[in-house]
């Protein structure tokens, strides 16, 4: 059964490696369709197959959706695990930091829909991504854009259950994980899409911290510090520091100058996507009806997006 | 996106049960009564001929093997998950992940035939400890096999191959999560019902849906079916009640009650098979292990050639019980118990001890 599986597809050549896998891309045999297989390394993890790929292979077998990538098949070779994925070539990172390329609004609202509509999908079926960066979100030859790496995705919790607040990249990481906390929602996802949605605009990251401490002094910065006030319980998290400093939130015209080219609408999604209340900001269903998205100028068709290869 | 394409697309609303037909659960693990049956023949077929290819390979006469039958498959099979409590209680851990695991193991049991596997003991223990995983639940190997008599290395070679036999879906849906939901939900849709009365129809239902593992439920039926089969178990009445509250159009609310009607029947004649049974299966399951085969036939043939000289004593005194019975650390029933509660007594002396002992005379 598994030979069979493996005989499916050829592996050509070797295209990267992270700390728990090689990538490699193939074709699928009988279509000639290009695929990516990653193989998990063995050896790094004693307790049999490691959990990332554990998560990955779960969450990955239960979403179809045009914008999460898709797993094609699974096999094992010895003692080595292989996923085989659609092949997608480019992500959000190599484009905006390809100086090269010039991104107009409606390419920015392209990405920002289908990055909702991928993660409104996980959230419906009851999925927290947990690792959402410019990085994780891939460019098919098409232009389609994909949420991937799901080796940190869980079930949304019962309401009793404690989950980990060490999840998601720190420049993306949502002010409730910065503070410890130990019961969290899809919002963390939502904030780190907003964060996103910023880079898009400034083709820089928006709240680059150097370690934990920092980032949560560049996110208040950013965002302005919030009071007891405005977010009940905010103080009592476990991680929440001693001091902060006090920076007022920004006004509309401030926004307005640090994002120049953005419209209205858009700052007005943006600054939903990234309340630090997470209880006050948006969900992503809201998020995909936001008038953002239905102004003009439209989201960019796929075949006019920059990043395709077909 | 123009607002023609909007409001065509509105139309198209994806609802909970289309939701429902994308997961794993239905797409693979989702049976008529036909399909289920077919399905357990040919594993069957499968087991049969994997005994047969063995026997011939090693020379012996398949003949020599009791081949057991679908029904026999299935009463060890459910009869192992009925053992899975022991272990779910050492580990200490949530019903969600207790039913991951049963639910792997009867999926595993699906594909594969008890006569290919015949220690179902080590797939139970693989299942489990790939459902620690897969729930977020984790145990390190080592802390894993000392709490539940497991041993590390079988469960490491067998996590690939259970994986495989799940075709790697690793969600498993249970009822529980649909339970709960109607618990908070009968609630507020029948507010006069007191809360006294709603929390021992949680309680009893609770009780079913863990019952509903020893029944094909699991394949025929969705969660909430089976959620509202283990309701109607227990109190009919309110959830019938509830039923009329939540369903307006009698169509919908004929069909769904004829449908967990079905699964009532099921749930309510879960007959749990004797000791004496399993023991049956158990001996005729060891039948078909070539390896145990060839081990007696090596021990009765060194009992013949030592009859009346010395060599006979020292036998004896090795192993002093019929070497069938020594052999039966795996698919016994007996030390299926035992092994559950290793961790209890915390002296690692049942399950993994006692494999050893067989392996030693399987040696000798």
């Amino acid at each position: 059964m598994n030979d069979a599986v493996m005989a499916k597809y050829t592996k050509d050549k070797k295209v990267g490696e992270g700390t728990f896998a090689v990538v490699y891309v193939g074709k699928q045999v009988k279509t000639d369709r290009k695929i990516a297989i990653k193989q998990i390394k063995e050896g790094e993890f004693k307790d049999g197959v490691d959990m990332s790929a554990i998560r990955e292979i779960k969450f990955l077998q239960e979403i179809r959706h045009a914008n999460v990538i898709e797993l094609i098949d699974v096999f094992t070779a010895g003692p080595r695990l292989s996923m085989v994925l659609e092949f997608l070539p480019t992500d959000l990172e190599g484009l905006i930091k390809d100086t090269k390329i010039l991104f107009r609004l409606g390419d920015v609202k392209a990405w920002m829909l289908m990055a909702t509509r991928g993660l409104h999908h996980c959230h419906r079926l009851q999925i927290l991504h947990r690792d959402l960066k410019p990085n994780n979100l891939l460019i098919s030859p098409t232009g389609e854009l994909k949420i991937a790496d799901f080796g940190l995705a869980r079930q949304m919790p019962n309401p009793k259950d404690k989950m980990t607040p060490t999840v998601v990249t720190r420049w993306y990481r949502a002010p409730e994980l910065l503070f410890g906390a130990r019961y969290y929602t899809p919002a963390v996802d939502v904030w780190s899409l907003g964060l996103i949605f910023a880079e898009l605009m400034l083709r820089l990251p928006y709240c680059p911290g150097e370690d934990d401490i920092d980032q949560i002094d560049k996110t208040f910065r950013a965002f302005g510090t919030p009071t007891e006030e405005e977010w009940p319980g905010l103080t009592s998290l476990p991680a929440y520091p001693k001091t902060v400093n006090k920076y007022p939130h920004p006004s509309v015209q401030e926004l307005k100058m640090r994002f120049s080219a953005a419209t209205e609408n858009g700052l007005e999604l943006f600054q939903a996507m990234t309340e630090l209340n997470p209880a006050d900001r948006v969900s992503c269903e809201e998020a995909l009806t936001a008038d953002y998205f239905t102004e003009f100028p439209r989201p960019t068709k796929l075949a006019e997006l920059p990043g395709r290869t077909e | 996106m123009t607002s023609a394409t909007a409001s065509s697309k509105a139309t198209k609303t994806v609802t909970d049960d289309d939701i429902y037909r994308q997961s794993s659960q239905f797409k693979k693990w989702s049976f008529t009564p036909t399909q289920l049956a077919a399905r357990r023949l040919q594993t069957n077929t499968n087991g049969r001929e994997f005994v047969k290819q063995s026997f011939l390979a090693a020379d012996l006469d398949p003949a020599m093997a009791k081949i057991l039958s679908v029904d026999e498959e299935l009463t060890m099979v459910n009869y192992m998950c009925s053992q899975s409590e022991g272990i779910a209680q050492v580990l200490n851990l949530p019903s969600k992940v207790k039913a991951t695991a049963v639910l792997f193991f009867k999926k595993f049991f699906l594909i594969n035939s008890v006569m290919v596997y015949s220690d179902p003991v080590k797939v139970l223990h693989t299942c489990f400890f790939l459902a620690t995983k897969a729930e977020n639940h984790f145990f390190s190997i080592n802390q894993f096999c000392k709490y539940t008599g497991a041993v590390a290395k079988d469960v490491l070679q067998l996590e690939f191959v259970v994986m495989q036999s799940m075709l790697f879906s690793l969600s498993a849906q249970s009822a529980y999560t649909p339970l709960h939901g109607f618990y908070l939900d009968i609630q507020t849709s029948l507010p006069h019902v007191p809360a006294s009365t709603v929390g021992s129809l949680y309680d009893g239902a609770r009780k079913y849906v863990s019952l509903s593992f020893l029944t094909d439920a699991n394949f025929l039926f969705t969660p909430p079916q089976i959620s509202l089969a283990a309701m109607m178990c227990t109190n009919s009445q309110i959830t019938e009640q509830y039923l009329r509250v939540k369903m307006s159009d009698p169509a919908q609310f004929n069909l769904t009650t004829k449908l967990v009607q079905e699964c009532v029947d099921m749930l309510q004649k879960v007959d749990k098979p004797t000791k004496e049974y399993v023991q049956e299966i158990g001996k005729k399951l060891r039948s078909c292990d070539v390896e145990k085969t060839k081990a007696r036939l090596l021990k009765r043939k060194l009992k013949e050639q030592g009859e009346g000289d010395a060599k006979k004593q020292k036998l004896d005194s090795e192993t002093p019980q019929p070497p069938d019975m020594s052999n039966s650390a795996s698919t016994e029933p007996a030390s299926a118990e035992a092994s559950a509660s290793a961790s209890a007594s915390t002296t690692d002396a049942s399950a993994p001890a006692s494999a050893s002992a067989s392996a030693s005379t399987e040696q000798s």
